[in-house]
């Protein structure tokens, strides 16, 4: 039926033609098209980065005027004018006619009104100039001689300067301005002992934005002797007077980095100080290093696909993205990221190392083996490459070696260590293993990956109430982890606690409805509690997932027997079989069904064919000789007839 | 009522009342529609960035030379990623050589080695750059400490003195009042250089000492200067070589600066006036002193670059994996089949050009050359550009109309005709090609070369036009191809639309919705606005629009069969003559060619006779022929037609040049039917019919057509005869108009239109009935001559009659059509 349109005599132009189509198609033209031209602009704006002076700031300047005489001002503008023009020299400007035949204490009133100015207006060179015309009494008694040291050390001339801040602090010991000035051109200077101690001094009688900026420059020196707790808790209390200081921040977290403290609270001013700027690009990627160094490459992922859309030159985020899938095992993902870069990268070792990667990726271990044995390797992201593919290649003392070059590498420290810890464990050298992967923990008690490791390695040592008990640390943080609700699934068997078991793996294939070895490890548990249909429904569920899976099949087949269901038995070892024909149990298997219902071809010949793979297959030959005396037995009973 | 039905109410009677206009399908697939984009939206919210364009430029070097001996060696840099530019894609050709790439401080470089055969290098990239202004701080102070790794670009070298006395001489009198602040000193260089210094083209090197002493530099010269400067007043700096990407080609590379003001590598151009920005064009390629090109001498290298910009859709340029995370574009897909950028616009935009199709011709009545074609036209223009496009369509639709004409003089057949003119068509296209500098940024690609094998088929349709003198109606149709191909074209480079189908593909949901509802609707269309005007004032019965025609009339009631039936004249004419039904008797048919010969030989020679195509319309194709002299015959205009042509004719006729369906045809002639005299004497030039709409079985509305001098004596109303309205009761003529316009008097005859009774009415009435009942179609149109001796003769039956009868009656048909049902 068409749409009804309404059957009035008259002809409407609205309702009856296309004029409201019309009316509407142009609506969305005008709409296409003025957001057309409105994404055009944006994309036309330019970037705006504004370079701040950030160490600059942190001196501070302390100059006061003094109310001159009104005709004396005047006299100072003039001399202003004319070293703005530049009709004079200030040599010249101090030798004119104007200032000479003033007083001398007026001429000092000039003259010092002047160099403020001058400092005011950054005239650094001038106000030298006029404040050498003083003498350093002089300048005392006027109250210059901070701003003399101020203009020296804006000069560039450092030593004189801190001779001259020196001079201020003598007669005026508590002068914040010039202590810290005094104590930031230590620093520069690389005097950082000197420094230290002069900043402590800062601090204790300063306030405010001055005391802010003393701890922060004290930190600096702190980081600079390595001494990185007091380098972090003096930027701390920096940002507690000064808190939107980005680049204190910055130099905070990169001093965290060094240290012992929690991973949540290092995190935490991570994200205070990408908060302060959310576009900055090396910070995520800073950030993401320290995810990864710090076990945790789920958050190292999300940071680094932020900082993806930072920059157009993003290689660096997206190899970092590889690293991070590959310690997650995601070699599909990883897989496109090297694909990218395969593709983008230049820098020629750069390549080398994708290539590497890629090769890694695909498990091509033993032929990166070979190549990276013969290369010097020194960059760390080698280093650890060398020691992941010895450890697959199983060279244990190798990869070590590689670890240990890592060790105090900011970015590789906790990744070595947990490397190493898995390399003890391996070796079955469980208590070093421990011991490492305790450390671990103690670097973030997040890193749920560690805490299972840790239950694996009771698990060993067939401790599984301990492993449990680890194990429970890495559920609170991942409660619907498969790998963890596996590993607590076989645990619970190991200790018999069967019904718990399969209450936790019921739970997990519910949730995980592909998971495989779910599935097995159920069916398993099922098969020890001797509930055998059960385990037949479960097994038959994974059969579902995957129907070639021989081990499954097998299984299957076991428990038909069991139940003397011959022909469904048979139909799973025939369908075995046929993907591989050479499984000599399956066949065996096979043979003795054929046996037990008395198809006696059908029995010889799988019998046959087992022999023939295997011809000491002690079941085979103990069936056939069974059936060889049967066939002699009825064949001599008939005879006697 | 309860509170959740009160609440329900209101939206189902929105929706029975939506639902009166759109049909389910339309409202399952937008809702499905929005509902796809809104969750798309909302999982992906950083996708919708991608819409907005960004520009991409075409980078292109091209260097060649001519080695004498076996061991030429060429380097250059070539562009590489940075915070501000990234390179898309690059491709290199360069055959008998061999590419190094090597990467240092100072960029990316490539160096190609060969031999004797070696003649040409070309480098092309796709590049994105983003323009970025530094804002320096007014407080920043020159450090004076660098660490080491800055310390090189503190240093002097040959090129760039910084102690000798002529350049400090000069720093003492531009040095700003504070020579310690970076900003100051900075902006103090650049006034003093890019005011002071004359930017003159010099070719080679220009070191900062020159510079000073001749006040005049170019680009490196001024650059080289600025870095002195800095320098001596302990701000590194360094030297930046690149190319500037105005659009077109050039030979000169372009030299700036950078200085390293606290962690940042600050640009400045003091040649063309850029302090702390680089604009979007500009494409770095080195840093430092360097040179561009290194070659072996003695090989007459020569090179230019080439380069062009567009905005473009970054989904289509991007295959950001962050999507292939979640899903990729559906330019991602495409592009792994190997299409190109363009191709896959075009693919993107298809079924949104063929809705601005639909809804040109569906909603607004525009008609065109063909129903698509004016989107492949346009297709062609995205790749050659919309100028050059529309040039090359005009140029090729002129090639292939001179053909026909010229082919038809030969009298050449249908189909080889058409085959003649594609290849002509082709061989001037490999002409252009040996013309057109192989450089050039027209693109070609499978699109723009398959129009012209459409444009032949287009060129035929133009031709009978001409041929037909029908000028108004080529020129609305050619009009309306070219609104039509520019909207599709506008459609097709769109970014919006390309990032908005890349990125959502469910927003094709919406679009078939918009093709199914705009299939639905059967409205009057804007054009038909105008046709019908005088029907709008008033109450004069709803009218039947083509759409309304179509949809509501014809394709519920008329079945296919039917349709084509009425088609087949000859299969009608034999099954009207079962039903007793009078028509003009066949004289002779012609199916085959082989029949050609026994054909000619049937035509009279000695009385008129007509001969006509069997599945022909709107009197196509054919051919009165009143007379013989001389052995030719005379047609009804008086032209003088030989044996020869009119088998041509008969020929084309049964190739299917007048065909409906363009398949081969049947060609038959039956006898002249000798009008009856009160027809004549209104109009005695060509045969007037009457033409009976019959609905359901009841006769809806009748009307006389009378040709003119003006309709080249055709009964067609579009061609300029006049429509006469006769009342169904009585057979008199009540109104005449002639194209839209009311007239009394035929003016040719001068005789009264109006008050004439036609002969043998009910017997007509009757005749038109019995048409129904032999061919049943629910709506259909009768066409009756009234020949003297014979009386009422049907000519043809029409499955599909015009609408023009509603103009003639001043009525609207919709309503008395649909009521018959």
């Amino acid at each position: 039926m068409p749409p009804q349109i309404p059957t009035e005599g008259k002809n409407k132009l609205l309702s009856h033609t296309g004029l409201p189509h019309l009316i509407v198609a142009c609506l969305i033209l005008l709409i296409v098209w003025i957001t057309e031209s409105v994404i055009s602009s944006i994309g036309n704006e330019a970037e705006i980065i504004t370079i701040k002076s950030e160490l600059n700031d942190d001196f501070e300047l302390d100059i006061q005027q003094i109310n001159l005489e009104t005709h004396l001002l005047e006299t100072v503008d003039d001399l202003l004018e004319k070293i703005a023009d530049r009709s004079h020299s200030i040599e010249q400007i101090m030798n004119l006619e104007v200032i000479q035949q003033l007083g001398i204490v007026e001429k000092q009133q000039v003259l010092a009104h002047l160099a403020r100015s001058l400092i005011e207006q950054k005239d650094y060179d001038n106000s030298v100039t006029v404040l050498n015309s003083f003498s350093i009494q002089d300048r005392t008694a006027l109250d210059l001689q901070f701003g003399y040291a101020f203009s020296l050390s804006a000069n560039g001339n450092v030593e004189d300067a801190q001779l001259a801040y020196l001079k201020v602090l003598e007669s005026k010991p508590n002068h914040q301005a010039a202590a810290l000035n005094l104590g930031l051109l230590q620093k520069k200077n690389g005097q950082c002992k000197e420094a230290i101690k002069l900043l402590t001094h800062v601090i204790e009688i300063s306030s405010g934005q001055k005391l802010a900026k003393a701890y922060a420059a004290r930190a600096g020196c702190y980081s600079e002797v390595k001494d990185h707790m007091n380098a972090v808790s003096d930027y701390r209390k920096s940002i507690e007077y000064r808190p939107t200081h980005e680049l204190t921040w910055r130099l905070f977290v990169r001093s965290l980095g060094y240290t012992q403290e929690p991973y949540d609270k290092k995190l935490a001013s991570f994200e205070k100080a990408i908060a302060l700027n959310k576009k900055h690009y090396r910070f995520h990627l800073q950030k993401a290093q320290f995810h990864l160094d710090h076990h945790d490459p789920t958050r190292a992922i999300e940071t680094l696909k932020e900082a993806k859309s930072l920059s157009r030159d993003n290689l660096e985020a997206r190899r970092l993205l590889a690293w991070a899938y590959l310690e997650v095992n995601k070699r599909h993902s990883a897989r496109k990221q090297l694909r990218y870069l395969e593709s983008r990268e230049l820098a020629k070792s750069k390549k080398q190392l994708i290539n590497y990667l890629s090769q890694y990726n695909n498990k091509e271990y033993l032929e990166l083996q070979t190549i990276l044995k013969k290369i010097k390797i020194k960059s760390p992201e080698l280093n650890y490459l060398a020691a992941l593919v010895n450890i697959k290649t199983r060279y244990y003392k190798r990869a070590l070696k590689h670890l240990n070059n890592l060790s105090d590498h900011p970015d590789y420290t906790g990744r070595a260590l947990v490397q190493k810890a898995k390399i003890y464990r391996l070796r079955k050298n469980y208590k070093t293993a421990l011991t490492l992967y305790q450390k671990a923990t103690f670097r973030n008690k997040s890193a749920s990956a560690v805490w299972y490791e840790i239950s694996r390695i009771w698990a060993k040592q067939e401790d599984y109430e301990k492993a449990l008990e680890i194990l429970q640390q890495a559920l609170e943080i991942k409660p619907t982890e498969r790998k963890f609700l596996l590993a607590k699934g076989n645990y619970l068997k190991q200790q018999n606690l069967l019904e718990g078991s399969i209450s936790v793996l019921e739970q997990l294939i519910t949730d995980h409805p592909r998971y495989i070895r779910g599935y097995r490890l159920l069916g398993d548990v099922y098969m020890s509690v001797g509930d055998v249909d059960s385990a037949i429904k479960v097994l038959e569920k994974l059969l579902e997932i995957k129907p070639t899976d021989e081990l499954t099949l097998y299984q299957l087949a076991t428990l038909y027997l069991d139940k003397e269901e011959h022909k469904t038995a048979q139909d799973l070892l025939k369908r075995l079989l046929a993907e591989r024909t050479d499984n000599i149990d399956a066949r065996y298997l096979l043979a003795s069904s054929y046996c037990e219902l008395g198809h006696t071809n059908a029995c010889e010949k799988e019998l046959d064919r087992v022999l023939r793979l295997n011809s000491t297959h002690s079941g085979a030959v103990n069936l056939k000789q069974k059936r060889l005396s049967i066939t002699l037995l009825n064949q001599n009973s008939s005879d006697g007839k | 009522m309860s509170f959740s039905q009160s609440i329900r109410q209101p939206f189902s009677i929105a929706l029975s009342r939506f639902s009166k206009y759109v049909s389910k399908i339309d409202l399952i697939l937008v809702v499905t529609g929005f509902l796809l984009l809104g969750l798309h939206i909302t999982l992906d919210p950083e996708r919708i960035k991608q819409l907005i364009p960004e520009t991409v430029y075409q980078y292109r070097l091209a260097m060649f030379f001519e080695p004498e001996a076996d061991d030429v060696m060429i380097s250059t840099f070539l562009p590489q990623g940075s915070d501000r530019q990234e390179v898309l894609d690059e491709e290199i050709t360069a055959q008998n050589m061999n590419l190094d790439f090597s990467e240092d401080i100072n960029g990316r470089s490539g160096e190609w080695s060969g031999g004797a055969d070696s003649k040409r290098i070309d480098y092309r990239a796709m590049v994105t750059t983003k323009s970025i202004q530094y804002e320096i701080s007014k407080n920043l102070t020159i450090p004076l400490q660098y660490s080491d790794d800055l310390q090189p670009y503190l240093q002097q070298t040959a090129d760039i003195p910084i102690d000798h006395p002529e350049i400090k001489q000069l720093w003492s009198e531009i040095k700003p009042a504070n020579s310690r602040n970076t900003l100051e000193v900075a902006t103090a260089i650049y006034q003093y250089i890019n005011q002071e210094i004359e930017t003159v083209p010099f070719k080679g090197l220009t070191d900062s000492l020159t510079t000073v002493r001749l006040k005049s530099a170019s680009c490196n010269g001024k650059s080289r200067l600025f870095v002195s400067l800095a320098r001596l007043n302990n701000i590194p700096a360094r030297l930046v070589g690149g190319v500037i990407m105005n659009p077109g080609r050039k030979k000169t590379s372009h030299q700036w600066l950078e200085l390293y003001i606290d962690t940042h590598w600050t640009p400045i151009d003091p040649t063309n006036g850029h302090f702390g920005l680089l604009p979007n064009n500009y494409l770095e390629l080195y840093r430092g002193d360097k040179v561009l090109f290194r070659h072996t001498s003695n090989i007459n290298f020569e090179y230019y670059f080439n380069a062009s910009n567009k905005r473009v859709a970054p989904s289509l340029y991007r295959h950001d994996l962050s999507n292939s995370e979640k899903l990729p574009s559906a330019a991602t897909h495409l592009q792994a089949f190997g299409l190109t950028v363009t191709t896959i616009s075009l693919f993107l935009l298809f079924p949104f050009c063929t809705l601005i199709i639909t809804f040109l011709r569906n909603v607004i009545g525009i008609k065109t050359f063909g129903i698509f074609m004016p989107m492949l036209i346009a297709a062609a223009c995205v790749f050659t550009g919309f100028f050059v496009g529309m040039v090359g369509f005009v140029l090729v639709l002129g090639i292939a109309y001179i053909g026909h004409e010229i082919l038809g003089r030969f009298h050449i057949l249908k189909v080889p005709r058409l085959a003649a003119i594609i290849t002509l068509n082709n061989v001037l296209f490999l002409a252009f090609i040996y013309i057109v500098d192989a450089d050039t940024s027209i693109e070609f690609g499978m699109l723009s070369l398959f129009p012209v094998v459409i444009l032949s088929f287009v060129a035929e349709r133009l031709h009978q036009m001409t041929e037909e003198s029908n000028w108004l109606e080529l020129f609305k149709v050619s009009l309306g191809t070219l609104v039509t191909i520019v909207f599709c074209y506008m459609a097709f480079v769109s970014v919006l639309l390309q990032g908005v189908f890349s990125l959502y593909p469910e927003t094709y949901l919406l679009v078939l919705a918009a093709l199914i509802y705009i299939g639905s609707w059967s409205g009057i269309r804007i054009s038909e606005i105008f046709r019908f005007k005088s029907l709008f004032s008033g109450v004069n019965g709803r009218i039947m629009g083509i759409n309304s025609r179509n949809r509501d009339i014809i394709y519920p009631h008329n079945s296919k069969q039917m349709l084509k039936l009425a088609s087949d004249k000859l299969d009608t004419k034999a099954l009207l003559h079962e039903y007793q039904v009078p028509v003009p008797a066949t004289l002779s048919v012609c199916r085959l060619y082989k029949e050609i010969d026994q054909f000619m030989a049937s035509l009279p020679l000695d009385r008129g006779f007509v001969l006509k195509p069997n599945n022909g319309s709107r009197g196509n194709g054919i051919l009165v022929v009143v007379g013989v002299r001389d052995g030719d015959y005379l047609s009804a205009s008086g032209d003088r037609i030989s044996l020869y042509k009119t088998r041509k004719h008969v020929e084309e006729i049964l190739s299917g040049a007048y065909s409906q369906s363009g398949s081969p045809d049947s060609a038959y002639i039956e006898e002249i039917i000798s009008q009856h005299r009160v027809l004549n004497d209104i109009a005695p030039y060509g045969l007037s019919d009457i033409r009976l709409i019959i609905s359901n079985g009841q006769l809806l509305s009748a009307m006389l057509r009378v040709p003119t001098l003006s309709s080249s004596g055709k009964a067609n109303l579009h061609q300029g005869a006049i429509g006469i309205a006769v009342g169904l009761d009585d057979g008199t003529t009540f109104r005449s108009v002639q194209k839209n316009k009311v007239i009394e008097i035929h003016p040719d005859s001068d005789k009264s239109l109006i008050g004439i009774s036609i002969p043998d009415w009910e017997q007509i009435k009757e005749i038109a009935m019995k048409c129904y009942r032999a061919v049943p179609l629910g709506y259909l149109g009768v066409d009756i001559c009234l020949d003297s001796k014979n009386g009422p003769v049907v000519l043809e039956i029409n499955g599909r009659p015009g609408l023009e009868i509603q103009n003639v009656h001043k009525t609207g048909l919709y309503n008395a059509a649909t009521d018959s049902y």
